[in-house]
């Protein structure tokens, strides 16, 4: 017998001793099976998609690139479309003031025109 | 193939699973349709599953790593992957059992990367024998107990070829599909191991000749 059959002997002791046999194995396997029973009540991940679409699959800038390409286009469109300037500034209303006490007639006359009394005052004139 | 030897026995369930899965193309095994099922939610598929890997992969395991605690670490980091990873298995793409092999086989490597370096082992003298005479048995025993002692001397790789090749009936295609290398490295591998293993077992020369 040559030292390689020897080691070829040694080896395939070695490859057909039952490892799983040892002590505690029974306990490990209980405890990996419960594990892997833990392990199925959670959800595995979802399957990659098929190799047929995986070829098709976007680039990582696809999306961006997109993004970018509708954010010129939306710029393109602001700049040519004519812009409608806003309607100019009517003046503001002119403010109701009182009359002065020492208004002279005409200033009396717009306030009579612009002061409606009571029906109170009315009855007191 | 010795990690799929004591594989789930079929059953009338499993063999129309993969029967159904198959299209005429190549044929599901039993493992990938019970895969398929667990991946869609079967829970009893998947336990079913795992428990016809469980003791081979755990001798896998053990050859490699020497430790039956790490054993069952890297066993059960297997299991966890393998369930990750169930939706993502493509039997076009290879067997089941290759795609198994791997996961394992990199649970337990990773494992000993994670961990302390090369370790004595403690419990050799526990290992079984199938020898059927006891005097066989016996003798078959302890040479396997220093062959393994042996082995922790080894680095990762070549003991993990060594494991697969002898351990598991495995050939250099599988191994190197296993561990991640090509057949020809394979061969390096298992020649420096072997070599590395006959310089440390030269006391036993008696047994060796």
């Amino acid at each position: 017998m040559t030292a390689n059959d020897g080691l070829d002997h040694a080896l395939d002791a070695w490859g057909k001793a039952d490892f799983s046999a040892l002590a505690g194995d029974s306990a490990a396997a209980a405890r990996i099976l419960a594990h892997a029973s833990q392990l199925s009540a959670t959800p595995s991940e979802p399957a990659a998609p098929p190799s047929a679409a995986a070829s098709r699959r976007r680039p990582w800038w696809w999306a961006g690139g997109g993004a970018v390409a509708a954010t010129l286009v939306a710029a393109l469109v602001l700049g040519i479309l004519p812009h409608h300037a806003p309607p100019p500034a009517s003046p503001p209303p002119p403010a109701a003031t009182l009359a002065d006490a020492d208004a002279d007639d005409s200033e009396l006359m717009s306030f009579a025109m612009l002061y409606t009394p009571t029906s109170e005052e009315e009855y007191q004139l | 193939m010795g990690l799929m030897q004591t594989m789930v026995p079929a059953n009338d369930a499993d063999t129309d699973a993969a029967a159904a899965a198959n299209d005429g193309a190549a044929a599901l095994s039993i493992e990938a349709a019970l895969l398929r099922r667990a991946a869609a939610g079967d829970n009893a598929a998947f336990a079913r599953l795992i428990g016809g890997l469980l003791h081979p992969a755990l001798g896998v395991a053990i050859r490699i790593l020497g430790d039956s605690g790490r054993a069952e670490d890297a066993v059960q980091e297997a299991v966890a992957k393998l369930w990750q990873s169930a939706a993502r298995f493509d039997p076009a793409r290879g067997s089941f059992a290759g795609w198994w092999r791997r996961i394992l086989v990199n649970s337990a490597l990773d494992s000993r990367r994670r961990l302390r370096p090369v370790a004595a082992l403690d419990e050799v003298h526990e290992i079984a024998d199938t020898a059927p005479d006891p005097q066989a048995r016996a003798e078959s025993t302890e040479l396997a107990r220093m062959v393994q002692q042996a082995m922790a001397r080894l680095p990762d790789r070549q003991r993990a070829a060594l494991a697969l090749f002898h351990g598991d009936g495995c050939d250099m295609k599988e191994i190197a599909a296993a561990i991640g290398t090509t057949p020809k490295a394979v061969e390096g591998l298992l020649l420096r191991g072997r070599a590395a293993l006959r310089e440390s077992l030269a006391h036993l020369k008696e047994e060796m000749q």
